[in-house]
């Protein structure tokens, strides 16, 4: 369970983030969504410890300040927006300083099947610099995965903290990346994930907290919080999301904003 | 890889005990050991007081730049940092002329205590303070700009030059010749003494090696990264920063400014082996011994019996290097 309560960030001049409250449970995907702006790196990296933030954060019961990094690199990897490289890795290297980086340390095989889970694999040798952007999204989630393997790891959940994970990706390789994550909370572990794209955050999320000024606008499930009330003020603009034919998973076409009508 | 950098370091070792002015050869010496036979005077001093702790020393000096290279480059995340190209051995070379110059100056029980030691310990002070204002300046949110590295690194190796002409312009007739033999920049005056009073400072770094690789490996992907990745960051950078003016000041108290090992060796061994510092580090020590011992050949035969000051050696091999690898990766200072 990751519980944060009253966090507040101020980064120069302004309080990014006001006093906001959040619980995420394992075994569940929470996306966190708003318009540009509105904090939600800032919420990730204030959850991950690497911002320092008023209030308390507490990872799986404990204070997340006093566990050390060490161990705190065993519970949980996270995945930043984009990582540049100064020397030329190979695919496979990177992945490897994730692996050793985590519980897993030393069973290399996990490599390639971190890369296979991103649908990477005929990357491995190629040097890291050389990637287009989307590959190397892909190939630091690969990293990311191999640092916690094992969603659970003696009865503790682990978790993977992700900052756009499919931005750059093509729908096929979104899929397959989706498809990752969701499989990793369904094994128990937990994930928390900034998204731009709230028809992929419909089918990825359990819970979705969405943001606007740095404070919670709504939380819960995505047909809960994807409605034409909340997404219209929250991104300041009409725009009316339906319903897949089952009824429960909420889209938005940008047909249905007013430009098209 | 490690395996044949020892045997190249044996054999490039035993090149340099053989070869000299003297007519002395490690092989007729090794060949009337073997017999049972004397050494003359002539042999025993050449060998024993003069080869063989140059030789020793041009390791220590050698390991230690090739490593402060490799290390630099990795805390800088930039392939082009080496310790002479950003003011890092100017700030040591300024220390070492304030402590020729003002040494004079400091409480006669301060002298008694660090005699012997004050040039390499004030090399060490300028180094470390200098690669701290480096960092400061170069860094801001654990990225490095690549131009404010280089300028920097330009701005305080020339205010380092300008105070050290400045204590120069005051120096005494007898300081002025301590510096004139400082600043040739040879190896030529390594004793058994000396390289024994280098020894832990070597011993110490290499044993923090290990440490820093996995640190170093970490923060390639960036400090923020490196963090969630378990690495302590500023107990590494501090640790890193440390290593430098301490193997760098090392290598400017005894042999004078020499510059562009820590940019050719670690180069050369990520083209070969990859840029993962576990063994990149212990390799660049090796292969930064091999280079130093054969420059110190070269300085000392090319035009024997004087000596070049092997910093002319190193920058001959070094500089084209430096600028194939800006020509190759101008990404990295902005032309692509």
């Amino acid at each position: 369970m990751i519980e944060a309560h009253d966090i507040t960030v101020r980064l120069g001049q302004r309080d990014t983030l006001k006093g906001i409250d959040l619980v995420a449970a394992p075994g569940q995907v929470t996306a966190i969504v708003g318009p540009n702006g509105s904090g939600k790196t800032t919420f990730l990296r204030a959850l991950t410890g690497e911002l320092k933030a008023h209030g308390t954060i507490t990872l799986n019961g404990r204070a997340l300040q006093s566990i050390p990094v060490g161990e705190l690199a065993g519970l949980r990897a996270v995945l930043p927006q984009a990582v540049r490289m100064a020397f030329p890795f190979t695919v496979t290297e990177v992945v490897r300083l994730g692996l050793r980086a985590g519980l897993s340390a030393g069973r290399d095989g996990l490599i390639l099947q971190a890369l296979e889970a991103v649908g990477t694999v005929d990357l491995a040798d190629r040097p890291y610099p050389d990637l287009s952007g989307g590959e190397q999204q892909r190939v630091q989630l690969a990293r990311v995965l191999a640092q916690v393997w094992e969603p659970v790891a003696d009865g503790i959940p682990r978790w993977l903290f992700l900052d756009e994970p499919v931005s750059s990706l093509d729908p096929g390789h979104q899929f397959t990346v989706i498809n990752t994550v969701r499989t990793f909370a369904a094994r128990g572990g937990g994930v928390i994930a900034v998204m731009h794209d709230l028809n992929l955050t419909a089918i990825m999320a359990d819970k979705v907290v969405v943001l606007k000024d740095g404070r919670v606008a709504a939380m819960g499930a995505p047909c809960e919080v994807m409605t034409e009330e909340i997404l219209s003020d929250v991104y300041n603009c009409p725009l009316r999301p339906g319903l897949m034919p089952a009824g429960t998973v909420p889209f938005l076409l940008p047909q249905s904003s007013p430009l098209a009508m | 890889m490690t395996g044949w950098l020892v045997v190249a370091l044996l054999a490039v070792s035993i090149a340099s005990l053989a070869w000299g002015a003297s007519e002395a050869s490690v092989f007729t010496v090794l060949g009337k050991l073997w017999r049972g036979e004397e050494l003359s005077a002539v042999e025993r001093v050449v060998m024993v007081n003069i080869r063989m702790p140059r030789l020793f020393m041009g390791m220590l000096v050698g390991a230690g730049l090739a490593v402060s290279g490799a290390i630099l480059q990795g805390l800088f995340r930039n392939p082009l940092a080496d310790p002479g190209i950003v003011g890092v051995t100017a700030g040591g070379s300024l220390g070492a002329i304030s402590a020729i110059v003002l040494g004079s100056l400091l409480p006669a029980g301060v002298l008694a205590v660090t005699s012997g030691w004050l040039v390499a310990l004030a090399a060490f002070f300028g180094a470390w303070i200098s690669t701290l204002l480096l960092y400061r300046v170069a860094t801001r949110d654990g990225r490095t700009s690549v131009a404010t590295m280089l300028l920097a690194g330009i701005a305080l190796a020339a205010l380092a030059a300008a105070i050290s002409g400045l204590l120069v312009f005051r120096a005494s007739d007898a300081q002025l010749r301590d510096l004139t033999f400082w600043s040739m920049g040879s190896l030529a005056g390594a004793t058994w003494s000396r390289v024994l009073a280098a020894l832990p400072i070597v011993a110490l770094a290499l044993t923090a090696s290990p440490l820093l690789s996995h640190g170093l490996n970490g923060i390639a992907l960036g400090e923020a990264a490196a963090m969630h990745m378990g690495v302590e960051v500023q107990r590494t950078k501090t640790l890193a920063i440390l290593w430098v003016a301490a193997a760098t000041g090392l290598a400017v108290a005894v042999a004078g400014g020499i510059g562009f090992v820590g940019i050719v060796v670690p180069h050369l061994l990520r083209l070969a082996t990859g840029p993962d510092h576990t063994p990149l580090l212990p390799n660049a020590a090796l292969l930064g011994a091999i280079l130093l011992i054969a420059a110190d050949m070269i300085s000392r035969t090319v035009v024997a019996p004087a000596e070049l000051p092997i910093g002319i050696v190193t920058a001959v091999l070094g500089a084209p290097v430096f600028l194939w690898i800006l020509l190759r990766r101008r990404g990295l200072v902005g032309l692509e």
